[in-house]
């Protein structure tokens, strides 16, 4: 005859069962964190199904945001009213240029210690707006370091052209950023949208150019990191005094414990 | 957009009753259904053999149902596994959303083993959050009862669950419904589609749900959807923008709507569970659910034609106002005023069935099926004698009825009830269809008795089951939310509310378990400040 048992609370995990959803994940490379319900794999599960997943920064950095769990997110808008402009993010900072005024906005400093200090977006957000011409809409705070490698200019590539005339789907094309894969008779760039030939263009001819996006919504990743698989890296990884920064230091010798073919054996 | 004032709606739930008739839940759920595969069993008999295809509780049909119910849990298993290779149909809402909290039944505890010699699960008690102890039962997926509801989230302002009318001029015709407040799977109903023999075409062209935020974005999804009929279609793909809707060959006269929910319409397809009726052997049929009067009704489209025909129905009491069925599961939930109501949304099988044979073929069988030509909120049956070979030779007759308390009448030809004795309503000539109501929900018995020119006496029964939607677990909403107009699931298989203006999302919680004897280990569906093992 069984005696009644009472068991605390503090005795009672949570735990994953092994669930329909987590076949699904199966197909999408991912697998569910305890605690983890079903609906919310299944959006992360369905994301990866609409993701770049390449092996290109984009890709990686997709990929290191899906395993984490993680969301991106619209971190603030950029725009210059009427004119076209370039805009770009790096570990370096960000550039705006325009053919009326060019800013450069640092996203952190180095302190006494060599130690980075990531000024906030909100601060970047306001450098920004004390321009003449860039105007910055904050839509989500943060460190400046969620701003991932990026910019406004994006390329199409192998763009089939046929007859006198080519109209671009997009609005701000870069004249100076197109080229052909044959010779072309000449050409004038018309109303900013499209190509217009004085004779056919031969069989086969595509294209390849380049567009700007304006306004530009620029999107950060949480996890701050990620931005530091930006390959400029290099570049702000040393002090202007030849030192290295504090943050890479630690990592350098962290890496160096756990990968003992560093010392030689 | 509308700010939600949790401390108003989301108060401690007290509201909240398991089956508020008795304590008999389990016995409610433990009452044998009636498979929807049944009739593609009894489909098998001749075209002719209308004694087994056509009654619904024939002696065939009692046989076969066992059978039917097992096909269908494999098919429902096997349904399920093929469903994870599709992100769009993976069964979400079942195994307790994918967690639960691990007991380990101590060692001293000393089990008992069934027959099998599988170890039985302990009787578990738990200490729930409205600090009261209380006995839980096995998680079941295929039907899991509720045990609390809350607020889930923030609402979304929704001030229509139709996104999108167009009338038709047959021609293509191109528009855009923009941003999507309540990303959902888009549901399509064609109205006055008429006798034209067009092919509608819908072409959807915007982004997709969950939207993604990347460096380049999201990419633009299209989807085309074909319509044929009057009966609803839904989307492959959870839309959050359409940036344009093209639709070609509309006819004059008929509306297009697209709604965020099957409740626009009325009208839910029970996508799992096909209709098939006694005239069509292999073909399989919408079964759609709806609303009329006090009933929900289970129903078979054919076409724009023919239109409906009612398979079964179930009264509702109180009169349900709103319905969505459930997932992946047997469940339905309803609305009654401002009770949410959980039922199982399977036939349950009747009782009354006393007679297993028929020892002498009868001048006539008999067969009752519901006639639903009167719009009003009572119930009535249609009586239908089935010629046998010698029901030339039928010289009198009469009809019966047992109520389901068990009172006895005869039917008079004009479909009245009189007092039953053994010489009252005998009618000479041959039997004809009758017309007789059913007002209390139960199992009523009828019978057909002929005599012969020869004089010998036949009798056929049938048995009808008037049905009730059976609770099996109520919640107040009225101390919750805001008057509710539809219950509306989502792309996750969550449950959320539609008050005319707010989509609130609710949360369900189980109390239940799922018993592992292999490490002779319980698994609650929801975690407790203590339990107890007896």
């Amino acid at each position: 005859m069984n005696r009644s048992t009472i068991v605390s609370g503090d005795a009672i995990t949570q735990v994953n069962s092994t669930t329909y959803t987590d076949v699904a994940g199966l197909y999408a490379g991912l697998d569910r964190f305890p605690g983890e319900t079903s609906d919310q794999f299944m959006r992360r599960v369905q994301q990866a199904s609409a993701l770049n997943q390449g092996a290109n920064y984009e890709g990686l950095l997709n990929q290191l945001n899906l395993l984490f769990g993680l969301s991106p997110a619209e971190i603030f808008q950029v725009s210059s009213p009427g004119t076209v402009f370039s805009f770009s993010v790096s570990v370096k900072g960000v550039v705006l240029s325009s053919g009326q005024e060019s800013l450069s906005v640092p996203t952190w400093t180095v302190d006494s210690d060599n130690f980075w200090k990531w000024r906030l977006i909100s601060e970047v957000v306001g450098d920004i707006n004390k321009s003449r011409t860039f105007k910055a809409t904050l839509l989500e705070d943060g460190p400046a370091i969620q701003m991932v490698k990026q910019a406004n200019t994006a390329q199409v590539r192998t763009a089939d052209v046929v007859g006198t005339t080519f109209v671009f789907n997009e609005e701000f094309v870069d004249q100076n950023s197109i080229l052909f894969n044959v010779a072309v008779p000449n050409w004038i760039f018309s109303d900013n949208r499209s190509l217009l030939f004085d004779h056919p263009v031969p069989d086969n001819t595509v294209m390849t150019y380049r567009y700007f996006s304006c306004p530009y919504t620029v999107v950060g990743y949480p996890a701050a990191a990620l931005s530091l698989t930006d390959p400029g890296l290099k570049d702000i990884a040393v002090t202007s005094k030849g030192q290295m920064i504090y943050q890479i230091r630690e990592y350098l010798y962290a890496v160096a414990l756990q990968d003992r073919s560093y010392w030689g054996n | 957009m509308a700010r939600f004032n949790e401390n108003q709606f989301n108060v401690p739930q007290f509201n909240q009753v398991e089956d508020p008739g008795a304590a008999n839940q389990a016995a409610k759920l433990s009452k044998p259904k009636r498979s929807f595969l049944l009739q593609a069993l009894l489909n098998y008999f001749d075209d002719a053999d209308r004694r087994v295809r056509e009654p619904r509780f024939s002696l065939d049909a009692q046989l076969l149902n066992p059978l039917a119910n097992s096909i269908e849990k494999l098919e429902m298993r096997l349904d399920r596994e093929q469903a994870v290779t599709d992100v769009m149909n993976c069964p979400i809402n079942v195994d307790n959303f994918g967690t639960y909290f691990k007991l380990q039944v101590p060692d001293t505890y000393e089990f008992t083993a069934g027959a099998d010699g599988v170890l039985q699960p302990p009787a578990i008690r738990v200490f729930t959050a409205e600090k009261r102890w209380k006995s839980i039962t096995a998680y079941d997926d295929m039907l899991p009862v509720p045990s609390k509801i809350e607020v889930g989230g923030d609402p979304i302002a929704c001030n229509s669950l139709v996104v999108y009318s167009l009338d038709g001029n047959s021609l293509k015709q191109e528009d855009s419904i923009g941003k999507i407040s309540f990303p959902n799977y888009l549901h399509l109903k064609i109205d006055n589609l008429g006798d034209a023999d067009q092919v509608v075409e819908v072409v959807l062209e915007g982004k997709t749900f969950p939207t993604v935020v990347s460096l380049s974005g999201q990419a633009s999804t299209s989807e085309t959807i074909t319509i044929t009929e009057e009966s609803p279609s839904k989307t492959r793909y959870a839309w959050s923008s359409i940036d344009r809707i093209t639709v070609w060959n509309l006819p004059v006269g008929a509306t297009l709507r697209v709604a965020l929910a099957p409740a626009a319409f009325g009208l839910e397809l029970d996508p799992k569970r096909p209709a098939i009726h006694s005239a069509f052997r292999d073909l399989l049929f919408g079964r759609y659910w709806r609303l009329r009067g006090n009933l929900i009704e289970e129903a078979i489209y054919f076409n724009r034609f023919e239109k409906f025909e009612t398979i079964q129905n179930y009264q509702c009491s109180p009169e349900w106002q709103a319905f969505a069925l459930e997932p992946n599961t047997y469940g339905i939930f309803g609305l009654a005023g401002d009770t949410l109501v959980y039922a199982d949304r399977r036939e349950v099988w009747p009782d009354n069935l006393k007679t297993t044979a028929i020892y002498k073929e009868p001048l006539y069988n008999l067969n009752v099926y519901f006639d639903g030509s009167f719009d009003d909120n009572l119930r009535r049956v249609k009586i239908e004698p089935i010629g046998n070979a010698r029901s030339g030779f039928c010289h009198r007759f009469r009809y019966t009825m047992e109520n389901p308390a068990g009172s006895k009448f005869v039917i008079s030809p004009e479909g009245r009830l009189i007092g039953f004795s053994a010489a009252a309503g005998w009618r000479t000539g041959s039997p004809k269809p009758v017309t007789v109501a059913v007002s209390e929900p139960g199992s009523y018995r009828f019978t057909l008795d002929s005599v012969s020119t020869e004089g010998d006496a036949f009798q056929d029964f049938a048995v009808y089951s008037n049905l009730k939607v059976e609770p099996l677990w109520t919640a107040d909403l009225y101390s919750m939310l805001p008057a509710v107009k539809a219950l509306v699931f989502d792309r996750y298989q969550k449950l959320w509310v539609w008050t005319g203006d707010l989509m609130i999302p609710l949360k369900i919680t189980y109390d239940n378990f799922v018993f592992d004897p292999g490490t002779r280990s319980v698994y609650l569906t929801n975690q407790y400040t203590q339990a107890e093992i007896s």
